[in-house]
């Protein structure tokens, strides 16, 4: 309970150094949204019309108040998820555009961590245990060689060969244009169809990763004393493998899995920009080019949040599976 | 009764130019014997332990030879076969017991999963045994539901003792049971195998560079050196009159309070370099009493009353005084 208590009261202090960063380092640059808005519309050279400036500004809800009470009510507003308008989307509140778009990244970009989380880790296992056999050659050559892929050109490949020329996989999108997001069999089905391909090349370009991890933990495993006794206590191998080996083998994996969860939010940009998939990577790529700045600091609070909050949850996986950090126990 | 028969035993490690660690070894124990294997690091004894359990690891392999316990042979039977025959006939201690417990298994479960899956026993009874085996040692029954690491070292390696008693096995094979251990946890450990053999009966391998706590717990003692048993005796003649230049040896570098003022010494120079064939005696160049002979002749394992001994010079020599023979 101790540990939780510390890990919580850790996690709250990340959480308001972040806030403040995205609040304070913005700020510190020089000029603001709207001057770079009046640039835009009134082209290089020309006089800004001050009241114009003014107009955007007040539209914007950009203040000239104190640093210290904008911090206050910035404060207020982080609080309630309140992060102003999006430029690019106006009048849509950023909160909106993230709501619309977070879902769709969790699903595709969750899933398939997920999904290649336990594959690489199992397929590991196995190859860590048959070691120096077939399936150990195979599939850690494999797994090698698909590691080293580039994401976004394998990306490119999959989507050129399977739905340009071949037309099995649509070329963009969540979901066919023209329908609305419904709960039916029909829109699911088609949802899978559209997530399918992005949801593999992010699976098997990560995969490897996982898989050779796992297969470095546990070889270095298979060497521990506790291995060797647990053969020598006759016990089935099945049980040496699950309980002796992969359960210490996976530990420092788990950290890198809850880790990776958190990066879900952030690490899907490429993904996205390849399939046009209207997640929160892709809805940062757009802010970026069109300098939506309250989109873009929405969109970062909340990866900054995704990692943070996925620490914790790992803090917390870990006392879990590792009864040594259960301190403040005994 | 012969429990364990290890015949011409050889273990190699790697295959380009081995390294040859156990060279053809043999030797015999009985029932509710104790059996202790003492040399040098490096000479080859725990690679011994390890292929007679076998629990060899590569790149360490079997070449040849034999290894017979209760009937069935251990060098000849595959994996699948063997598996209901560990723990329940030959249990192991290892060196680091610090190391040999899994660390994300509490010490109950640890000794649950062996039981369950070597017999079917009610929960009742795997509590019930593993309070027993607890009390041999003299741990604390508390400890089936702790961790590894809430023990201390002494207390880990007395538990990994326990474990090994669970199956009442025939054999125990324990490699340097004290070692990483102080001296008065080391004597606590004694005492406690000294009580367990009037509690339950089993033969032990217990294997040791340690000659002087060997002398104290065991029977007979099997001297190794460069991969080969030097010498054979029982303990108590052994004490009194060792016959191989190396055990005397041995025995010399041995703190004795009682004889001489505590000194002692050591024995100059390093064992030969196993990758090469041995040519004559292995320990001729660390030899006090080296003999031309020794240069060329392999010595072989005779018999001198009822000791072994491995050595053209001193397997010679006329029995002194008191015989050990005689006893």
């Amino acid at each position: 309970m101790r540990y939780f208590a510390r890990r919580f009261t850790f996690l709250i202090g990340t959480l308001w150094v972040a806030i403040t960063l995205n609040f304070l380092i913005p700020r510190l640059m020089p000029g603001n949204p709207a001057s770079v808005m009046m640039a835009k519309f009134m082209g290089r050279g020309q006089p800004i019309n001050p009241a114009a400036l003014h107009a955007i500004e007040v539209m914007l809800g950009i203040s000239h108040a104190s640093l210290m009470s904008q911090y206050w009510q910035y404060l207020g507003q982080v609080v309630r998820f309140n992060f102003g308008l999006s430029y690019t989307q106006f009048p849509y509140s950023v909160r909106y555009v993230i709501g619309q778009a977070l879902p769709w990244t969790l699903g595709l970009v969750g899933l398939s961590t997920i999904l290649s989380f336990i594959i690489g880790t199992g397929l590991g296992i196995l190859a860590a245990w048959r070691r120096n056999k077939m399936t150990d050659t195979i599939v850690t050559s494999l797994s090698a060689f698909t590691n080293a892929f580039p994401y976004f050109w394998f990306a490119l490949v999959a989507v050129y060969f399977l739905s340009f020329i071949h037309n099995w996989f649509p070329l963009t999108g969540a979901y066919a244009i023209g329908t609305s997001p419904t709960f039916s069999i029909g829109f699911i089905l088609d949802v899978i169809h559209h997530g399918f391909l992005p949801a593999l090349t992010i699976v098997i370009s990560s995969m490897g990763g996982w898989l050779l991890g796992m297969r470095n933990n546990m070889i270095n495993t298979l060497g521990e004393d506790y291995v060797l006794l647990a053969t020598a206590k006759g016990l089935k191998n099945r049980w040496v493998a699950g309980m002796y080996v992969a359960r210490n083998a996976i530990l420092p994996n788990i950290t890198g899995f809850a880790m990776a969860l958190g990066f879900v939010v952030a690490g899907s940009l490429l993904t996205e920009v390849v399939f046009a998939y209207p997640g929160i990577g892709y809805a940062l790529y757009n802010a970026v080019i069109n300098e939506d700045y309250p989109l873009m600091q929405g969109i970062f609070l909340i990866i900054v949040l995704c990692v943070i909050v996925a620490n914790f949850a790992a803090d917390l996986l870990y006392v879990l599976v590792d009864p040594r950090v259960r301190r403040g126990r005994a | 009764m012969t429990l364990v028969a290890v015949q011409d035993l050889s273990v190699d490690y790697g295959r380009l130019k081995p390294v040859r660690a156990v060279r053809d070894v043999s030797l015999t124990i009985a029932e509710n014997e104790f059996v202790g294997l003492v040399g040098e690091s490096g000479c080859g004894k725990s690679t011994l332990g390890f292929a007679i359990a076998r629990l060899e690891r590569p790149p360490a392999r079997i070449v040849s030879g034999r290894v017979v316990i209760d009937d069935l042979d251990w060098t000849n039977t595959d994996a699948k076969t063997l598996r209901p025959h560990r723990w329940q006939d030959v249990s192991v201690v290892l060196q680091s017991g610090m190391n040999a417990l899994n660390p994300v298994m509490t010490i109950g479960s640890q000794f649950r999963d062996v039981m369950v899956q070597h017999a079917s026993v009610s929960p009742d009874e795997v509590l019930q045994r593993s309070y027993e085996v607890l009390d041999m040692v003299n741990v604390s029954r508390q400890v089936i539901g702790r961790y590894p690491h809430e023990l201390s070292g002494g207390m880990k390696q007395r538990v990994v003792i326990a474990m090994s008693m669970l199956l009442r096995p025939r054999l125990i094979i324990m490699d340097e049971p004290t070692t990483a251990l102080d001296m008065v946890v080391q004597r606590q450990i004694l005492e406690n195998l000294k009580r367990i053999r009037e509690q339950q009966s089993f033969s032990l391998l217990f294997i040791s560079h340690d000659l002087g706590l060997v002398l104290e717990l065991v029977d007979r003692v099997v001297v190794m050196y460069a991969g080969q048993v030097v010498e054979v005796q029982d303990a108590e003649s052994l004490l009194d009159s060792p016959i191989h230049p190396y055990t005397r040896a041995l025995l010399r570098s041995l703190p004795d309070a009682q004889r001489d003022g505590g000194t002692f010494e050591g024995i100059p120079g390093t064992p030969p370099d196993l990758r090469e064939e041995l040519r004559g005696c292995a320990f001729a160049p660390r030899c006090p009493l080296v003999q031309a002979k020794c240069q060329t002749t392999s010595p072989p394992l005779v018999a001198v009353g009822t000791a072994q001994v491995r050595c053209l010079v001193t397997s010679q020599e006329v029995p002194r005084g008191s015989d050990h023979t005689v006893r």
